[in-house]
């Protein structure tokens, strides 16, 4: 019945009335507008829709520093000798020895320990040589896997061990240097740690072979 | 309900909500160390670290054995023991902060860094800090525990002001052995 229908109703109407009326002044019908209008402004406001800008590569002269928030590094020299047991690194028959001789200095305001799996090797990539080095040591006191101290340099060998006939004597080398992102551990992680390497700085070097050593 | 009854509550509930803000501890406050904070000279005792740090000094160069090396060096002369158990007890964190940058004990020269602790016996030697030459330390904290990892579980503190210590040509590490003190 009608009657019954309009008594169950009316009260609900009374109690949400004012919900009703002020939802009617809601201008519906411009949302689509609004939103339209606010993409289009944030879009933009971060630069429109064009390709973002790649970070530039630079190409750094022999003996260039790269420096970033983490480590500067200059590739001094690098060096292809029939064994370096010294850097802590153990040639078998038919190898030889690929080793860079690197000036380092953490920028951090941490220890950066510099074993052969971490941020530090991971700053520099060689081309030709896809794995991290062998073994990392200091020049100065042959200390394995060093630890650089905030602003201290120092001079690190990264060796490789490399097929005999991998790399020739004059042969350009081409590194890659890395910039690393901090990243804080939370939830479950906890500290503070440099990843994601993404290129930064190319330089090219030639290698030296320097036969049994010198 | 009158309505400055209303308004007093709500007001209420605001400094109420405040209140809590203000003492809800931080989301790291579970986790926290225990830092156990002496002088130079004095006793600190945690829990299964006990440490005295008898000398603070500074040189130009650092020698332990044939081991040699130039540089801006903070020498620390300590003793130190566990206190309840021998199981993995290693001197593995030892850190300087200086200015808002923290050193770890060098691990060129050998030192009591990593050093195994006994109960009851303490161990005597040395730590090497290695600055950078263009920092002149003043005030400086140095921080040793068991564990690289410093949370929950006791820290010896060190307050120490550099400032005052004159800076030899060279010093050389006390060798690491039974404490005689």
């Amino acid at each position: 019945m009608t009657t019954g229908r309009d008594s169950s109703t009316r009260p609900a109407r009374t109690r949400f009335g004012w919900l009703r009326a002020a939802s009617d002044r809601v201008p519906t019908r411009w949302f689509a507008g609004i939103a339209t209008a606010l993409f289009l402004a944030a879009t933009a406001a971060f630069g429109g829709l064009a390709t973002a800008a790649t970070p530039d590569i630079t190409a750094l002269e022999p003996g260039d520093e790269h420096r970033n928030d983490q480590v500067a590094m200059t590739i001094d020299r690098a060096v292809l000798i029939d064994e370096f047991e010294d850097a802590g690194v153990y040639v078998e028959e038919g190898e030889r020895v690929l080793a860079l001789l690197v000036s380092v200095e953490n920028t951090w305001d941490e220890p950066l320990s510099a074993t052969p799996d971490s941020s530090v090797t991971q700053s520099l990539t060689v081309d030709g040589l896809g794995d991290p080095p062998d073994s990392v040591a200091r020049y100065d006191d042959a200390t394995i896997n060093p630890v650089l101290q905030p602003g201290v340099p120092a001079q690190i060998v990264l060796a490789w061990a490399v097929e005999a006939d991998a790399f020739d004597d004059a042969q350009e080398l081409k590194l890659t240097f890395n910039d690393m992102t901090l990243h804080t551990g939370s939830f479950v992680a906890n500290g503070q740690w440099w990843t994601d390497p993404v290129a930064a700085a190319t330089v090219s070097i030639a290698v030296e072979d320097i036969g049994a050593g010198g | 309900m009158r309505r400055w009854a209303t308004w007093a509550i709500g007001g209420a509930l605001i400094v109420a909500a405040w209140g809590v803000a203000l003492i809800t501890p931080p989301e790291d406050a579970f986790e926290r160390p225990f830092p156990v904070t002496v002088g130079v000279g004095e006793r600190g005792e945690g829990r299964n670290i006990a440490i005295t740090v008898h000398e603070v000094r500074r040189a130009e160069a650092a020698s332990a054995g044939e081991w040699t090396a130039e540089g801006n060096w903070v020498i620390i002369d300590l003793d130190a023991e566990a206190v309840i158990s021998e199981f993995g007890t290693l001197l593995s964190l030892a850190t300087l902060e200086v200015d808002g940058r923290t050193y770890a004990a060098s691990e060129r020269p050998d030192s009591l860094r990593r050093g195994s602790l006994s109960v009851g016996i303490p161990r005597s030697g040395s730590l090497a800090f290695e600055l950078p030459d263009d920092v002149d330390p003043a005030d400086a904290v140095l921080t040793l525990g068991l564990d690289s990892d410093p949370r929950l579980d006791s820290l010896i503190v060190v307050p120490i002001d550099l400032s005052e210590i004159d800076v030899e040509s060279d010093a050389e590490l006390q060798p690491s052995e039974w404490s005689t003190r």
